[in-house]
């Protein structure tokens, strides 16, 4: 579908009406009439017949320049739907559990003309092969850009959700349970318990870890020294006890301290923002945080999360794992969207400038009419 | 030469009628030229010849018997009546124009002309024309005032179509001719012509004349930009005859046109000059009594 963005440029298609005139009007060749054209029937005679034709290719090619040229004004583009068909497609996600009335509707569908696909990029056949989970959006972005119809039947996944639901005409969202699958399986490695020493006094700290310890499995231990890697050190005292360096450099712990020398000052109430630089000093590690430990923050209940993912870093959700889900009324599209809108989002994506195609274009013509106007070399240097 | 405009036949011509201008001009041409009709002594005197028995006594001349007593013939040149047949031709490339007047009528004076001049003399005259495919005759002697039968008939004549495709029509209608008064041997015959033809047609009617050594006089009309060609820049040429166009840079095809045209004539001039064909070529900017002169120079040699 072509577009144009400045409509008013076509205004100037009127030019096409210059050459048209010229054409129509132009001053008559002027005419001999001879008693014999017996002497011009030389090589370099030309048929009447032809010039006109020449004459009117000629023209084209004029009013094709002009157009070009009234098509670059108004920039045109090129707007999607290439490649639509007239397919139906029932697609299934590989993670979709169809059963009860969604199973209703698949055999109904598949009944019907609809041809079975899988939900999966390249949308081949149905293979029962397990597959990651895919962006749905855009995959139904596709769909929307190929099928004349396509019903998707899918979890409603909050991790196959991500960014912003497109407006879909021609593609049905059918929600389905989800394939239960084994989750993952933890190490079974025997988990030693984390050491924590806090040098200097500092009850929310003391608290935070209570929590940390209350809430998660794993067992915390209060020490006065550590000497292991994944032990913790907090340094809330103004001087480091002698133990601490070796400790960091040799035997590996972690070593939260914060940096006094800090312009910033202390911590005034913008938890959880804290800026933690993470130096590695010999096999340990220091974690230097540059505000000043202040009562008021730590007093958040932000704090002990903070510490537990210190203490505690979650390793990352796997996908399979994954089992938030939304609310299928939050991927409906609503009700506000426009059709005009639908065609504007959808295809944004898929419009092509064409302004430079009608440049070249124009050019093209350009060179093609020059050389045309030009072309025969009359043989000059043929004649004695 | 008629440089003066008030006596150039064509002048006369265009406002008085084509009499009044042949007659004018051939009286001016010819003036101090003895008519053999007016003079009421037709014959030219040879010799006088002792009576032998079995002579026709009309031929006596009395008068000398009578001073002399003697019967003496008088004798005289064989009467030099002269066939003059006129192939004009009108097919429609005679139309040609320059400076707004037609090839066509330069032939038509000289036509008319000759007409008058062999009128003058008592010469029998026929006029054929070529045209439309079609050979139209005025047989000589049919007539008992050819000269005005001829003119007649050539100002109502507009030239049209083309010559005549067989060659045969023409030396029919000149054979018509040879069996009037007079023989075969006396006969002229002038060929009005532009010489524009499309596949010899008009070298292919003439051939016979050559062939039987007829006398020809053969006046070729050229037009002056036929001949010079001073186009320049793209123009359309169109062929009268045929209404065929071809568009051409009049500047590139020049000198090409020149040469055709050069050697073209030249191919006239070899066929229809020599001892008894007289080649005469005509411009349409030059006077015309050249061919006058021309056909008188011939009627001469005849006497």
């Amino acid at each position: 579908m072509l577009h144009f963005l400045f409509p008013l440029g076509l205004l100037a298609l009127a030019s096409l009406l210059i050459p048209v005139a010229i054409h129509l009007f132009r001053p008559p060749v002027r005419t001999v009439r001879l008693g014999s054209l017996r002497f011009l029937q030389s090589p370099y005679r030309r048929r009447w017949q032809d010039s006109q034709w020449r004459q009117v290719a000629l023209l084209l090619l004029r009013l094709g320049i002009l157009a070009s040229l009234a098509l670059m004004l108004a920039r045109p583009e090129w707007i999607g739907q290439m490649g639509l068909t007239t397919k139906k497609w029932a697609l299934l996600s590989p993670d979709a559990n169809v059963e009860g009335e969604s199973l209703l509707e698949w055999k109904r569908l598949t009944g019907s003309g609809f041809e079975a696909r899988e939900f999966a990029p390249g949308f081949g056949r149905i293979s029962g092969k397990r597959a990651e989970p895919v962006d749905m959006w855009s995959l139904m972005r596709e769909l929307e850009m190929r099928n004349a119809e396509s019903v998707v039947f899918a979890p409603a996944r909050q991790i196959s959700l991500r960014g912003e639901r497109p407006a879909l005409r021609r593609v049905r969202w059918v929600p389905t349970p989800l394939v239960e699958t084994p989750s993952p399986k933890r190490s079974a490695a025997p988990q030693r318990p984390i050491k924590v020493a806090i040098v200097g006094d500092s009850p929310p700290i003391h608290a935070a870890i209570e929590a940390v310890r209350k809430v998660s499995a794993r067992k915390i231990d209060m020490v006065s020294e550590v000497s292991e890697p994944g032990d913790w050190i907090f340094q809330i005292a103004e001087t480091a006890p002698p133990w601490i360096a070796p400790a960091v450099e040799e035997k590996g712990a972690n070593l939260l301290v914060s940096t006094k020398s800090s312009p910033n000052g202390t911590w005034s109430g913008d938890w959880p923002n804290p800026s933690v630089t993470r130096i590695r000093q010999g096999r340990g590690m220091v974690w230097q945080i540059d505000k000043e430990f202040a009562p008021e923050w730590m007093a958040t209940t932000a704090f002990p999360d903070w510490i537990r993912s210190l203490l505690l870093p979650q390793p990352p959700v796997l996908p399979e794992a994954d089992r938030r889900w939304v609310d299928p009324s939050q991927a409906a599209p609503s009700e506000r969207v426009s059709i005009q809108k639908v065609s504007l989002d959808l295809t944004a994506d898929r419009s092509a400038n064409l302004g430079s195609l009608a440049w070249i274009l124009a050019a093209v013509l350009f060179l093609a009419e020059r050389l045309l106007a030009h072309a025969p070399p009359r043989q000059r240097e043929a004649s004695p | 030469m008629n440089s003066n405009p008030m006596i150039d036949p064509r002048v006369i011509a265009a406002t008085r009628g084509l009499e009044v201008a042949a007659r004018k001009w051939v009286t001016g041409l010819v003036a101090g030229m003895h008519s053999s009709r007016r003079s009421g002594f037709a014959r030219e005197f040879s010799q006088y010849r002792a009576y032998q028995p079995g002579d026709d006594t009309r031929h006596i001349d009395w008068k000398l018997f009578a001073r002399s007593d003697r019967y003496f013939l008088r004798e005289s040149d064989v009467d030099t009546t002269m066939n003059v047949r006129i192939v004009l031709d009108a097919t429609e490339s005679m139309a040609y124009k320059e400076d707004r007047r037609r090839k066509f009528d330069d032939a038509r004076i000289l036509a008319a002309a000759f007409a008058c001049l062999a009128a003058e003399q008592g010469d029998p005259v026929g006029l054929h024309t070529v045209r439309d495919g079609h050979v139209e005759s005025i047989q000589p002697g049919a007539h008992r005032q050819p000269f005005r039968r001829i003119v007649y008939a050539l100002e109502q004549l507009t030239p049209a179509g083309k010559w005549t495709a067989s060659p045969r029509r023409l030396s029919a209608a000149l054979a018509q001719t040879v069996r009037a008064p007079g023989d075969a041997s006396s006969a002229l015959t002038i060929i009005l012509t532009d010489g524009h033809e499309h596949s010899e047609e008009i070298r292919n009617s003439l051939l016979p004349l050559r062939a039987r050594r007829h006398e020809v006089l053969f006046v070729h009309l050229t037009g002056h930009d036929e001949a010079s060609f001073p186009y320049t820049g793209l123009v359309r040429f169109e062929e009268i005859e045929t209404g065929r166009i071809i568009e051409a840079d009049a500047g590139a095809v020049r000198t090409a046109y020149l040469g055709e045209n050069e050697r073209w004539l030249d191919d006239w001039r070899r066929v229809w000059r020599g001892d008894r064909f007289d080649y005469c070529r005509i411009g349409m900017n030059e006077p015309l009594d050249r061919a006058l002169r021309s056909y008188l120079r011939r009627r001469a040699r005849r006497n």
